[in-house]
């Protein structure tokens, strides 16, 4: 009845596990090594032939002085204002979008995302310009808001754009639980005749760890920021830290074991917050709390109209600064600089002068398609990576080592790109390791940049979805006779490919306009969009924001085609089932007339 | 503690079981079957063995290792050491493990795992694809399992759109429409409501049975598991401490964890007051009173035993008996249609739960409970839980 035969053999599993274990040998590789070596530089600068002695804090003597502890003390307080504000903005937003179901919910959540797609860079240059004495305003009105404008280019502005990109990230860490939170607390509370006030606190104090969780998100995404830091705040001479850590990998002689030994402190800025958020949590139950049962607050009509203008005026504000700063600007036709601040443009009325320069002259486009192809194979490989460790965790790995994993890709989330750069230009430099892997100088350093910077983040978002699609599908498939790739491309696949396709929209977006890494890491050959933009911003402002407006609708034409293929697949497929449904119809007619026969 | 071997490990004879076909075929047998989990282990030493065509029910708490069990009799998971034979072939040992793929095997999962994206068809048409059958004839047979489980005419759907009980049905006609060596049932019916739960489990036994199937079925359900079973083996922390016909369990049970999880009315505690007659019965005082209770009594006359009382066991006697029986008061009254389960408290204090009478005892009400020794078993105190 059986035939004997053996499963995979032991040395068989060894290789197959070296095999799938790969992706993390790559991370620790790509990532561990030259991070851990650039953070160790300032303790033992002498082993990476970086200055004389031996073990010792000189580097750190050197660089915590006048300049670097004010922008420090600037990085903290911008950091802590700007996500306190957006925390407060976002779980107002969370609250009438999610729980009371503004009119246009669905709108401005689509708002939420364009706020995080946009870069701070480009909100940064795009309200700049709109203000300027030469701005958009000015030009289009003949008036020149001059007290927006020193508002703008200073520590306001900073906030304020720091603030817009923080609302995303704090919105998507509320909007859950915003949108679940039970109503049996309030019920409980009204019931046994608490006063309104203290029913409205026992309701926050529910949030507290989403707020948490939101807040340290938002801290360390405007801490780490870089694409402001090195736009609107080095225009108004507010130095911030990442800026300055840029600085000094940039200066000549470049000074790496200074640049390292600042990146400490951000390091230290972050594990400090994060170990307030879990004491806080460890010592108060939040279990219970969040109720199944979601319950929209009934609020009138009116009141419902009147949130959802404001909620649309926030909106335009924050949107109309990038977005028409950037696109009336780059149909100004301006092609001068007036210095370190926002170029002016030189002639009036609008024209698409800036646009006929961009296709007519060679090589001013290579920028937007070198970033494209950054891009698209970026986020293939970091998505892949993602997957394949997701895979193992969810099929293979041990818990402990799941557990592992998870930290050490949060930490690598947390730290900031500027670091990673730096890292990687001090590491691929060295003589012993450019010897051995000339990259240093090439855009594939750029690339795998991109690659390490990503992955993780492919990771922690595809860790949802396939933990939802969980293994049993896979299991039955197994028990009932497919063997595991078939398994899991039956079962699991179908389940997760458009979160596989989203996420890998998303880092396309995200890679193509990244700055930081671009800016460090981008071989001499060619830039990337991010520094072209940022560069001819200085210089040719239409062409500059002209390659941004291109840009993003090359960005948004591949968003289209791909979902556009989609479409066309999910047609054919919903055509084909008709088909099959209908041979089944006949399929069971036929027994069940057959049946009655009988 | 060491495996109850009892009967499990061998054919059951006539004389135990009248209505259980005689099978000299092992469908499936594991062997030292253990799993650790780091220092937790989920199984120790399992033996069982499972002829062919015979239903064994595998009962056991939460945690006790039933899942684990069937995992790996599936091959969904490794175990640590140990052997599993399915047929004459040895699918799992040191060094060596088939995929489940290539075990001939059929599960029925506790969350159904039904595929969600593909018909109700599908699912089942995919269980035959290891057959390779000609398309034509994977759909007819498919077609043929969905009307034998009254699913015929749903075959388009698609599984969230089918209730819990209809999703339970497609995933047996899945199961078994490959005939497969050995059908695997992991608590199938544990997320049905009773009614439904009834009905289903009167068709899973009757489709194993009309396809002559080995079935492995795990239950926390006690009730379940006597309705179903050719065998039942009962699991506690990793370990089968009895393995036998559903008679025996009940009345024979192996400790006072059998007793306890297949279902008692009580504990009383006492000591051993006389040497077994020819019946194993022996006499027991307690502070309520003396009482006959079998089982193996330990030696010497004088030690401490637990008495664990099935339901079945206490009956209500007349109150003017004053010789039979224990005095209790009633606690408790729950009407059951063909009479009235009481709750009643012993003058030490100690209480029974569903003694039976077709009469109602009013609340407070002074009575005399009699306790059958057949139903009464004695273990020593140290006999652990």
């Amino acid at each position: 009845m059986f035939q004997l035969s053996r499963g995979r053999s032991l040395p068989g599993r060894r290789v197959w596990r070296l095999v799938a274990s790969s992706p993390y040998g790559l991370l620790v590789a790509l990532l561990l090594i030259p991070t851990a070596c650039f953070l160790l530089l300032p303790f033992f600068p002498s082993a990476f032939g970086q200055g004389p002695g031996g073990v010792g804090f000189a580097p750190f003597r050197t660089a915590y002085q006048g300049y670097v502890i004010t922008a420090l003390f600037n990085s903290m307080w911008v950091g802590l204002a700007a996500s306190a504000l957006a925390l407060v903005i976002a779980v107002g937003l969370a609250w009438l979008c999610e729980r009371i179901q503004i009119p246009g919910a669905g709108a401005w959540r689509l708002g939420v995302w364009l706020l995080l797609l946009i870069p701070t860079y480009l909100s940064a240059l795009g309200f700049e310009y709109l203000f300027a004495p030469q701005g958009v305003i000015s030009q289009v009105t003949g008036w020149y808001p001059a007290a927006l404008d020193h508002l703008l280019v200073g520590p306001p502005g900073v906030v304020i754009v720091l603030c817009l990109r923080g609302i995303a990230f704090a919105y998507f860490a509320v909007a859950g639980v915003v949108r679940s939170l039970g109503t049996d607390l309030a019920d409980a509370a009204r019931v046994h005749g608490l006063p309104r006030w203290r029913t409205v606190m026992l309701q926050v104090g529910s949030l507290t760890p989403a707020l948490l969780a939101g807040f340290v998100l938002v801290f360390a995404e405007t801490v780490s920021d870089f694409g402001v830091a090195s736009t609107l705040a080095a225009d108004a001479h507010f130095p911030i830290i990442t800026y300055t850590i840029f600085t000094f990998t940039a200066a000549i002689p470049i000074d790496f074991p200074a640049a390292a030994a600042i990146s400490w402190s951000l390091i230290a800025v972050f594990t400090a917050i994060l170990v307030v958020q879990r004491y806080i949590l460890a010592n108060r139950n939040f279990s219970g709390r969040v109720g199944s049962r979601s319950v929209g607050w009934t609020a009138s009509a009116r009141v419902r109209l009147i949130a959802a203008l404001a909620t649309g005026a926030f909106f335009t504000v924050a949107l109309i600064g990038p977005v028409l700063g950037i696109v009336v600007s780059s149909l100004l036709g301006g092609t001068a600089s007036s210095g370190s601040g926002v170029a002016a443009a030189s002639s009036s009325g609008f024209t698409l002068a800036a646009y006929r320069a961009l296709f007519d002259t060679p090589g001013l486009l290579d920028p937007m398609w070198l970033s494209l192809q950054l891009g698209v194979a970026g986020a293939t490989v970091a998505v892949a990576i993602g997957l394949v460790i997701n895979l193992w965790n969810q099929y293979r790995g041990k818990a402990r080592a799941a557990a592992l994993i998870d930290i050490g890709l949060v930490a690598v989330i947390g730290l900031p790109s500027i670091v990673l750069a730096a890292g990687f230009v001090f590491f691929y430099n060295l003589p012993t390791i450019y010897n051995a892997l000339p990259i240093y100088d090439t855009q594939w350093l750029l690339f795998i940049g991109y690659v390490v910077g990503f992955a993780p983040i492919a990771v922690r978002m595809l860790h949802g979805p396939l933990i939802q699609a969980g293994r049993s599908g896979y299991d039955a498939g197994r028990v009932h006779g497919f063997i595991a790739p078939r398994a899991w491309t039956r079962a699991v696949l179908p389940l997760i490919w458009r979160s596989l396709v989203s996420v890998w929209l998303f880092l396309v977006a995200i890679i193509m306009f990244e700055l930081p890494l671009s800016e460090i890491l981008h071989a001499p050959s060619g830039e990337p969009v991010a520094v072209a933009v940022a560069v001819k911003f200085k210089s040719q402002v239409a062409t500059g924001t002209a390659l941004t407006v291109v840009s993003i609708a090359a960005m948004i034409a591949v968003l289209g085609a791909i979902n556009g293929l989609l479409w066309v697949v999910g047609v054919l497929h919903r055509r084909q089932r008709t088909r099959q449904e209908a041979a089944v119809d006949v399929l069971v007619a036929d027994l069940t007339n057959v049946s009655t026969t009988h | 503690m060491k495996v109850q071997r009892t009967e499990a490990d061998s054919p059951p004879t006539s004389a135990s079981s009248a209505d259980t076909p005689v099978q000299t075929t092992n469908a499936l047998q594991v062997t030292g079957l253990t799993r650790r989990f780091g220092r937790a282990v989920a199984l120790d030493g399992i033996d069982l063995t499972v002829t062919a065509g015979q239903f064994m029910v595998l009962l056991g708490p939460s945690g006790s290792g039933k899942t684990t069990l069937l995992r790996l009799v599936a091959g969904i998971d490794r175990a640590t050491t140990g052997s599993i034979t399915i047929g004459t072939r040895v699918v799992a040992d040191q060094g060596r493990h088939v995929p489940p793929e290539r075990r001939s095997l059929a599960m029925v999962f506790q969350s159904y795992a039904l595929w969600p994206q593909v018909s109700v068809l599908a699912n089942v048409v995919y269980a035959l694809d290891r057959l390779r059958l000609p398309r034509k004839e994977s759909k007819r047979r498919a077609l043929a399992m969905l009307e034998r489980v009254d699913m015929v005419r749903l075959a388009n759907r698609r599984p969230p759109e089918l209730s819990g009980g209809e999703q339970q049905r497609v995933a047996l006609a899945r199961a078994l429409v490959a005939r497969p060596a050995v059908l695997l049932c992991d608590e199938p019916l544990s997320n049905l409501d009773a009614d439904l739960r009834d009905r289903l489990r009167a068709e899973i036994a009757a489709l194993a049975r009309e396809n002559d199937t080995t079935v492995v079925y795990i239950t926390h359900d006690q009730v379940e598991a006597f309705a179903l079973a050719d065998r039942i083996g009962v699991l506690q922390a990793g370990r089968l401490v009895q393995c036998d016909l559903p008679e025996s369990v009940y009345h024979a049970p192996a400790t006072p964890f059998v007793a306890r999880f297949t279902g008692i009315a009580g504990e009383l505690h006492g000591r051993v007051a006389g040497r077994p007659d020819s019946a194993g019965r022996f006499r027991v005082d307690t502070p309520n009173g003396p009482l006959m209770a079998s089982g193996r009594a330990p030696e010497p006359l004088g030690s401490a035993v637990t008495v664990l009382v099935r339901p079945a066991a206490a009956h209500v006697v007349p109150t003017t008996d004053t010789d039979s029986g224990l005095l209790s008061r009633v606690q408790d009254v729950a009407y059951r249609g063909h009479g009235y389960d009481h709750l009643v408290e012993l003058a030490d204090g100690t209480r029974l739960a569903g003694v039976f009478a077709e009469q109602r005892h009013q609340r407070g009400e002074e009575i005399r409970v009699q306790l059958d020794p057949g139903g009464s078993f004695a273990y020593p105190v140290d006999a652990g839980t």
